[in-house]
């Protein structure tokens, strides 16, 4: 009884959706002449400075994302003293737990940043794959969160109040890992 | 609030006791050094609950010396605007009791983050030096929660956001 109900309802839509997609190319001549309309009104102004400053710090955070995900593909653990090799070249549990939460923490960045955007980002709303990154020591990544915490502290001039927090937040968070990263690395 | 007992600020101002002047500059100043204040009283405590001699301790006074000179500089920056720092009131409501080293532990994590998030209110102003001297005392408060607690957070100071605590 259930089919015989479901298939005339699907045979009626059908040529409802052919009707719409025969519409929507019909259409396409008067949606080229607007778009020529739009680029007729010349070059669009670039972008506020806060838009590219934000867009700078998803990329780095997306940078950051392939990083940890990388590392986390090569094994998640890091070389002893985090000197001698890649993170993920020597086993190690402890390390391997504290980069899985760093890149958790990494991916809440991301996502916070990106939903700071009105605009679809290029990279920022992409899974970063980071089949072309380096695999960083963990001395590295501790060297890299201090960097990025560093860099978003000096961004701060001209953001909205909104965006200024959540950039002051993502910094101490990042410089927060430095020392977690450390002490997972020499507790192994 | 002078002579009175006062509890530990969650990051927000009594406007009250900013001292007749409404501006947000001076409200969020106020905050921060009433967190400042509360955090330096409620280190006295943690102290007191630490194992005598420890390096915890010593940590911990480590940390309230920081508090007590944040306190001194919010002082001077509330002055320079030409309004009063509201004193810090004589003892401070704790979120529960301390009775062990663990407890005092967690009451420190917590004092640091009312103080990143009353600090994160400098940095929404537009003022450039205040926004950058709320960010490195959002970072530092942030680094001492972490070394208490041992765990890290996503977004320390931001309330609303996803903060679960991973111990290390």
């Amino acid at each position: 009884m259930a089919d015989d109900r479901l298939v005339p309802g699907l045979a009626a839509t059908a040529p409802a959706r052919r009707a719409l997609l025969i519409a929507s190319v019909a259409a396409l001549p008067a949606l080229l002449t607007a778009c020529r309309g739009v680029q007729a009104l010349g070059t669009p102004p670039p972008p506020p400075a806060d838009v590219d400053t934000l867009r700078s710090a998803i990329e780095h955070e997306t940078a950051l994302v392939a990083t940890y995900a990388a590392v986390a593909a090569s094994g998640g653990s890091a070389a002893p003293g985090g000197q001698a090799g890649p993170a993920g070249a020597a086993a190690g549990g402890r390390t391997a737990a504290a980069l899985a939460v760093v890149l958790a923490d990494h991916r809440q960045h991301l996502a916070q940043l990106s939903s700071r955007l009105s605009e679809p980002a290029a990279h920022g709303s992409a899974t970063p794959t980071g089949g072309a990154r380096v695999v960083m020591t963990v001395a590295q990544l501790e060297q890299a969160e201090q960097a990025a915490s560093d860099r978003l502290i000096a961004q701060l001039a001209g953001l909205p109040p909104a965006l200024a927090e959540l950039f002051a937040s993502i910094a101490a968070s990042e410089a927060t890992h430095v020392p977690y990263l450390r002490a997972a690395r020499r507790s192994r | 609030m002078t002579g009175a007992s006062g509890s530990i600020p969650s990051g927000t101002a009594d406007p009250s006791r900013t001292a007749g002047a409404p501006q947000p500059v001076i409200t969020a100043l106020q905050s921060a050094l009433a967190a400042e204040d509360a955090a330096s009283y409620g280190y006295g405590v943690v102290g007191a609950r630490l194992p005598q001699g420890s390096a915890e301790q010593a940590t911990a006074s480590t940390d309230w010396v920081a508090h007590m000179r944040a306190r001194d500089q919010l002082s001077a920056l509330i002055t320079a605007r030409g309004a009063t720092p509201v004193p810090a009131a004589v003892a401070y409501k704790v979120p529960g009791p301390v009775r062990t080293p663990a407890a005092a532990r967690a009451l420190a994590a917590t004092l640091e983050d009312r103080v990143a998030q009353a600090y994160l209110a400098l940095v929404a102003l537009p003022d450039r030096s205040l926004r950058s001297f709320g960010a490195r005392q959002v970072r530092a408060a942030a680094l001492r929660a972490q070394a208490w607690r041992g765990s890290v957070q996503a977004f320390p100071g931001l309330p609303g956001t996803s903060n679960a605590h991973h111990d290390n």
